[in-house]
């Protein structure tokens, strides 16, 4: 049974393309068939955190055209066999996005994938909309941050009201995904903690992404920061797709920055010296 | 120790760059061509998958400016390179 995930969050800039990626570059290298569609019209930008910017030929309104299949359009990832591109248009209106227009795209998707991650665009425009309508499931992104928060609880609204499986009476499947956290901020209490996002927004939680500097060099490089194994934030990812898959019950450990062989040092001798 | 960054430390940025630079000078020239660019690279592969099993994602179609003139280079990768494709 295939499943189709939207990655969410209202306000922009916190993460939701580098999540998509990352998601569902691990979703692929578990094994499942995995689609990761760009619904940003206009603004395009996951084919460049995924590094097939050169090799978009067809997206998603030349399907809607019917200038090309779906199989046409899909772009086949550069070392992952099981996941597959769908690109956004760059040049075309975003008002080509429609629940009739995209429905048998989604159809067809779902018979050839496992897992089908819908990218949003930012807002709570037609594109984020239909980001979401077709969806069984979502991870709503938000950083640990005031106007990031209250737009993630904007976006929990729209998922409750806007989506197919609402007009289904059916709940949405809804996880939180918490990035760019660093628990040393919050154990000075300059950053709301995990707890504080969860009671305000009351979605379980997915997982956490540690701020960390491979993300950004992982977008320089146009390839998902997962693959990044011994960074911080590609552990994260790990660790929350195999949450997603029920392949592991324990959240990621926010862990404070690992001790340098310096300050181990100087810990062994505190603790030698008590 | 702008030494060590040079050796160590700007790769991804100078990648970063020289993709940008790619995709923005794309996208730019996309928009100030006429609207039969986009048809022209599809057609040219339709044209080349009559003759060739070959994917999409093995060709490169690539549109710049080079001094007064418009360059279109194609570049396609031919698996295997033998004849009986």
């Amino acid at each position: 049974m295939s499943k189709i995930i939207v990655v969410t969050s209202g306000k922009g800039g916190v993460g939701k393309t580098t999540t998509s990626a990352s998601f569902a570059f691990g979703l692929a290298n578990a094994g499942h068939k995995t689609a990761v569609v760009d619904f940003d019209i206009g603004l395009r930008n996951l084919d460049l955190i995924m590094g097939c910017e050169r090799r978009v030929i067809y997206d998603v309104a030349s399907v809607i055209n019917g200038e090309a299949s779906v199989k046409q359009a899909l772009i086949k990832d550069k070392t992952n066999p099981n996941l597959f591109i769908l690109a956004a248009s760059q040049t075309r209106d975003k008002n080509i996005l429609t629940v009739e227009a995209l429905e048998p795209i989604m159809t067809e998707l779902r018979d050839s994938f496992d897992f089908i991650i819908c990218d949003s665009p930012a807002g709570i425009e037609q594109g984020a909309l239909m980001a979401m309508y077709f969806a069984d499931s979502a991870l709503v992104v938000s950083n640990p941050e005031v106007s990031s928060v209250r737009d993630a609880d904007r976006i929990l609204g729209f998922l409750d009201s806007k989506t197919l499986c609402a007009s289904q009476g059916k709940e949405i499947e809804k996880h939180l995904v918490v990035t760019r956290y660093s628990p040393k901020r919050v154990s000075t209490g300059d950053m709301m903690s995990l707890e504080d996002i969860q009671d305000l927004l009351g979605i379980p939680l997915l997982g956490i992404i540690s701020e960390c500097p491979s993300v950004l060099k992982a977008s320089n490089m146009g390839e998902p920061v997962i693959l990044d194994k011994r960074s911080r934030a590609g552990q994260d990812y790990e660790q929350i797709v195999r949450r997603f898959l029920g392949k592991s019950a324990g959240l990621n450990e926010p862990v404070k920055k690992p001790l340098t062989l310096l300050q181990r040092l100087f810990k062994n001798n505190k603790e030698l010296v008590s | 120790m702008k030494w060590i960054n040079n050796i160590i430390g700007n790769r991804s940025a100078s990648t970063a760059k020289d993709r940008l630079k790619i995709v923005i000078a794309q996208e730019r020239s996309a928009l100030s061509q006429p609207d039969f660019l986009p048809l022209l690279h599809k057609e040219i592969l339709a044209v080349i998958e009559k003759y060739m099993r070959i994917s999409s994602d093995m060709v490169e179609v690539d549109f710049s400016h080079q001094d007064k003139s418009a360059v279109l280079k194609l570049n396609v990768v031919l698996p295997g390179g033998k004849r009986d494709l």
